[in-house]
């Protein structure tokens, strides 16, 4: 004996109880409070379809009790109901449906303007759910693939046969159900075949049986994700067999929605599977043979049936000792807060019947929305699903059809639809009565679409299982235009999913490392992610690692940084038609700067490019924009038909920037090679050996001292950087990080595209025209800067000065007009003020130079802060 | 239990070439005999060079390839891939890639493709699989690859072990 | 969900692993020429006006997780039905 922690009460369970039945069993009869009207709910299909007894479970909100099997220890708690669900307060609202009217979200308490915010927040804390635990990781879940040859969606007699003779016809078959095989079906021939299906599958090597996984939906391919307890499979199978079966048919009549009111399955599967009489007395009202065999499980629970309602045909079927009443109609039933009476209408007039429970069996509603959704995809239907109500034989043959004949379907057979009552809950999990519909459709919400929205009919949890067919009923008893009519478009998710199942496997953090990672974690860095790499954004003294460059020698890990050779014949051409540099006067041993533009002339990327021997070239790209820029070399050598060769080298090279008055110096004393001004001046570069390892020196200048990028084989990283930083001890080296770099490119008014440039910045906005060159015959981009070139200027990158500490991504402000944003700033030591880069429009035909960023005061300045005649980079 | 059945995982070490250049460069360096290849593209292949054969193997792919194509690039890419191998009994080999990637493999062969999210080379064998993946992701797919199988009980063997090409 | 994609090199692929290029509009002059100031009208209907159809499409994916090629697609847009990919 087992026991489970409801609202901190203990309840006890049996071995195969679910939630609900050992809350049942307790005493339990409202299970949650309907989402508007905040309606009692009590048990009802017991099958997974209805949205009745949805529970917070484990903190984990939205749960079905009915199929969710009971754990020792599960904290279960109702989720809906202000104080309690009990005793809710909220229950007035039933009394006062007019303030609510269908379509209320829409139309009411939107004048004046203010209201509609803040009664949006009191009713979306009143509705009828769960609460989402914000505070809580979500558990990480395993993911797997599979591919069989066949996937079977429904482990009962239809879907058991339909894999059974799959397997036997040489394909490998998988089996996915939400609960363990017959488990939740009472003893009888029934469960007895399932067992004996379940037996034989479960001895043959090709069958996968996946109990008590979800199957989502049905997705392109097709792929379904099942969700298991454990791991989500994502199953991509050659073709679908769909034998969910079918749902008893939702009844319609006032009062619908009592406690107390059963659909003749669930009532037979809380007194036959979990021996619990679902109540004293009843009124059973049967249209369906099956109807016929749960009065036997009822009444072997112990529950008293106090009549029958049933047409001629099934009347006199019923067990002698039964009152009966022949051809009647289920009015209503009747109480406050249970059933207390039903009212049945007949030949002779209208009657009253005590009782405490209605169970009714009134047709079947097949769960098809799996097959409706795979419209296009090699989906067939079995069992249930195409013939609702059938029979355990005629459910075995549709199997073994479906899962022998590659796919051949059986036609669907039309559902007799159960009456659509002049009362009572169409929705049960939007609260949407026929009252409401009728409303809606004088309101001239007249296709089935439509009300659909309007109404939220079948938009609920239940997705349309429960009242997708009398949605579509009402419109076609309403004469809706033949194009209107039918049912409502069935898309995945077909079941409750929550976003930690389906990001199963894909939820991790892929980040990646260079080759100097562990250096930095040995360093003591702080490390952060960047983009898709972790990087190290101080190693504890940002001030001092800014100052070790301006006054000495810093070392930065730039081994992010997109690296490409470029090779072939028509290397030389497909540089210079790409870059808004000049490319084929670039003499082997120089580097330049690149600007890579798209076709419509935006800056995509920015770089260096060097020239090799042999016609060869050597580009960089920022760290962000190393894969975009190999698909972007690509895309055009095969565009223009050149014969270059492109290898991505970002993986296998490592770089250190070693920038400051003392780089040299510093290099000096680990390197014979000559990196003098002469032999290694400002935008060259040379091969060179540093402590006995190859580099690419690259004279750079994005932080404003001397700087020689130092490009390396990876495995050569740690030996290089604990060189560098021991040769470099006695000069106050200091390696630096992310922060440091921030102040020290801002100072020499250098942009981090993205962050300080917009998608649609041309060159002419950034200042970087000098950086193009437009007597070039052709590059990318030209013929758009050229038609921009026409058009004045409207927004333009800035420097600015600050009064005191302003806010990045504050709004800068021309009198009261907003004309522009702060993207980057910083204080900074070196100049003794705080600046920063913004893009600002122009007002007026001029480009305001006095600016307020939030309270502070800003003035428009020339770039670069910091040197600007870039006479220390050069030395 | 037989020793087929456990599943491990081991960092692998090899000499890799890049060959780009034209088709039928590309065809002469991997017909040179005594490494192992994976077609990339059809101007590109990536050639695995068991150890000790390094300059030997190097220096027979360049004759292969310049006579055919003078333009072509015989590059070592050693430094830009991290290798895992994986071995283990049919069934588990089944099971654990299922856990990381979606791609059907051949048997044997090559295989490029998305397996933990990140693009991954594949060399598939009987009993092994060598998954090749850009060197500042090795540390990532080594725990992936032991925390998406830590059910399977995958053990990890250190030190790394040279890649055996079969002769 | 599983748009799959024939990669000539690769074989058929979930689109996940690839990188869309977008439309593929002819560019204006013979094979081989770059972008000209000399017709800046083609040029701008090219990169500007795409037909966007509800149909089949020709179109360039990048195929980044795997052979870090482009192929050619034509894709109906309206249902991803492919015809298969080809290497330019």
């Amino acid at each position: 004996m087992t026991s489970i922690d409801f609202e901190g009460t203990p309840v006890e369970s049996n071995e195969g109880d679910t939630i609900a039945s050992a809350l049942f069993r307790a005493g339990v009869r409202t299970f949650t409070r309907s989402l508007k009207y905040h309606r009692r709910r009590g048990l009802y299909c017991l099958s997974g379809d209805c949205p009745n007894c949805l529970m917070t479970v484990d903190d984990v909100p939205g749960v079905r009790a009915c199929t969710t099997p009971a754990r020792s220890g599960q904290r279960v708690r109702r989720e809906s109901g202000s104080p309690s669900t009990e005793r809710d307060l909220l229950g007035l609202a039933d009394k006062a449906h007019r303030l609510m009217p269908v379509g209320f979200y829409y139309k009411s308490f939107t004048k004046p303007r203010w209201l509609w915010p803040l009664v949006e927040k009191v009713i979306r804390r009143h509705t009828g759910v769960g609460t989402l635990p914000v505070d809580q990781l979500p558990q990480r879940k395993g993911a797997r693939h599979a591919r069989p040859d066949v996937l079977v969606i429904g482990g009962g007699v239809g879907g058991l046969a339909a894999a059974r003779a799959a397997a036997g016809a040489g394909a490998t078959v998988a089996v996915v159900d939400e609960g363990r095989f017959a488990a939740a079906i009472p003893a009888g021939p029934l469960r007895r075949r399932i067992e004996d299906l379940a037996a034989e599958l479960r001895g043959l090597p090709t069958v996968e049986l996946l109990e008590q996984h979800v199957a989502v939906g049905i997705y392109e391919g097709p792929t379904v994700p099942c969700v298991g307890p454990h791991e989500l499979v994502e199953v991509e199978p050659g073709r679908v067999i769909v034998a969910t079966g079918a749902v008893e048919a939702h009844g319609v009549f006032a009062g619908n929605d009592l406690p107390g009111v059963w659909l003749g399955r669930g009532a037979a599967r809380m007194a036959g599977v979990h021996g619990v009489a679902p109540g004293r007395w009843a009124v059973a009202v049967i249209d369906t043979t099956e109807g016929l065999e749960h009065l036997a499980i009822l009444r072997s629970a112990g529950m008293r049936v106090a009549e029958v309602v049933a047409p001629d045909a099934i009347a006199g079927r019923v067990p002698a000792g039964i009152p009966v009443t022949r051809n009647a109609r289920l009015l209503a039933a009747h109480g406050r807060g249970r059933v207390e009476s039903v009212l049945l209408g007949t030949a002779r007039g209208e009657r009253t019947v005590a009782c405490d429970s209605v169970v009714i069996s009134l047709g079947y509603a097949p769960r098809d929305a799996l097959v409706r959704m795979a419209e296009g995809l090699p989906v067939s239907a079995a069992g249930d699903v195409v013939i609702p109500g059938c029979t355990v034989e005629e459910a075995e043959a549709s199997g073994t059809r479906a899962g022998s004949d590659a796919g051949r379907a059986d036609h669907a057979r039309e559902p007799a639809q159960a009456p659509l009552g002049a009362e009572g809950y169409v929705c049960l999990c939007e609260d949407v009565g026929v009252e409401e519909l009728r409303a809606a459709w004088a309101e001239g919400w007249t296709s089935a679409e439509i009300l659909k929205r309007y109404t939220t009919t079948t938009m609920g949890p239940c997705q349309g299982a429960m009242c997708g067919g009398h949605l579509a009923a009402f419109v076609e008893d309403h004469g809706g235009a033949p194009q209107a009519q039918g049912r409502t478009t069935a898309r995945p998710p077909a079941r409750t999913v929550r976003l930690e199942d389906l990001a199963g496997g894909v939820n991790e953090v892929i980040e990646k490392r260079t080759a100097l990672h562990d250096a930095h974690v040995a360093a003591g860095a702080t490390l952060d992610r960047s983009g898709s790499w972790i990087r190290p954004s101080t190693y504890g003294d940002v001030a001092a690692e800014i100052r070790a460059v301006r006054e000495g020698v810093g070392v930065m890990d730039v081994g992010t940084l997109g690296k490409f050779l470029v090779a072939g014949p028509d290397a030389p051409q497909l540089m210079d038609r790409l870059f808004t540099c000049r490319v084929r006067d670039l003499k082997p041993g120089r580097a330049r700067y690149l600007l890579a533009l798209d076709e419509a002339g935006y800056v995509m990327d920015d770089g260096l490019i060097c020239a090799l021997d042999a016609g060869r070239y050597y580009v960089t790209s920022t760290t962000g924009g190393a894969d975009a820029m190999e698909a972007w070399l690509l895309n055009w050598a095969d565009r223009w038909h050149l014969r270059a060769l492109v290898l991505n080298q970002t993986s296998m090279l490592g770089a250190i920037n070693v920038a400051g008055p003392r780089a040299r110096e510093l290099l000096q004393r680990l390197c014979d090679d000559d990196v003098g001004p002469a032999a290694l001046g400002y935008a060259r570069h040379g091969d060179i050996t540093v402590a006995g390892v190859d580099c690419r020196a690259i004279r750079s200048g994005f932080v404003g001292e001397v700087s020689f990028e130092l490009h390396h084989r990876r495995s050569s990283g740690e030996a290089l950087w604990d060189a560098l930083r021991g040769a470099g001890a006695d000069m106050g080296l200091r390696p630096h990080g992310l922060d440091a770099l921030d102040v020290l490119r801002l100072e020499k008014g250098h942009s981090y595209l993205g962050q300080d440039t917009l998608p649609d910045d041309h060159p002419a906005k950034l200042g970087l025209m000098w950086a193009v060159h437009m007597d070039k015959p052709a590059f990318v981009g030209k013929t758009a800067l050229l038609r921009m070139s026409a058009l004045p200027l409207e927004r333009k990158q800035v420097g600015l000065d600050f009064a005191a500490e302003p806010q990045r991504g504050a709004p800068l402000y021309a009198g009261d007009a907003i004309v522009g944003r702060v993207t980057s700033c910083a204080r900074s030591e070196a100049l003794g003020r705080w600046i920063g880069l913004a893009w600002l429009r122009r007002v007026d035909g001029a480009f305001p130079a006095r600016l307020r960023a939030g309270g502070i005061g800003a003035t428009v300045v020339d770039t670069p802060f910091y040197d600007p005649d870039g006479a220390r980079q050069r030395a | 239990m037989g020793r087929g059945s456990v599943l491990e995982l081991a960092p692998t070490e090899a000499t890799i070439l890049t060959c780009l250049g034209s088709r039928d460069a590309v065809d002469a360096a991997v017909a040179v005999s005594g490494l192992e290849a994976g077609r990339v593209a059809r101007d590109e292949a990536m050639l695995i060079v068991p150890a000790g054969r390094d300059d030997e193997l190097v220096a027979a792919v360049t004759a292969a390839v310049l006579p055919v194509d003078a333009d072509a690039l015989v590059i070592d890419t050693t430094d830009g891939w991290s290798i895992w191998t994986i071995t283990g009994g049919e069934r588990e080999m089944g099971s654990a890639m299922a856990r990381l990637t979606a791609l059907e493999l051949p048997d044997p062969g090559f295989a490029q493709g998305d397996l933990a999210r990140v693009p991954v080379k594949l060399f598939v064998a009987r009993g092994s699989v060598r998954i090749l993946v850009p060197s500042m992701w090795g540390a990532y797919l080594r725990a992936r690859i032991l925390e998406r199988c830590s059910t399977l009980q995958i053990r990890e063997r250190r030190p790394p072990r040279p890649w055996e090409v079969p002769a | 969900m599983a748009l799959k994609i024939p990669c000539p090199h690769c074989g058929p692929r979930d689109y996940t692993e690839f990188m869309f290029g977008g439309e593929l509009r002819p560019m204006g002059g013979a094979p081989g020429q770059g972008p000209t100031a000399e017709d800046p009208h083609d040029d701008f209907a090219r990169v500007y006006l795409l037909d966007n159809a509800p149909g089949v499409q020709r179109e360039r994916w990048f195929h980044l997780f795997g052979c870090r090629r482009w192929l050619e697609l034509r894709r109906d847009t309206r249902t991803n039905e492919v015809a298969p990919g080809t290497a330019p």
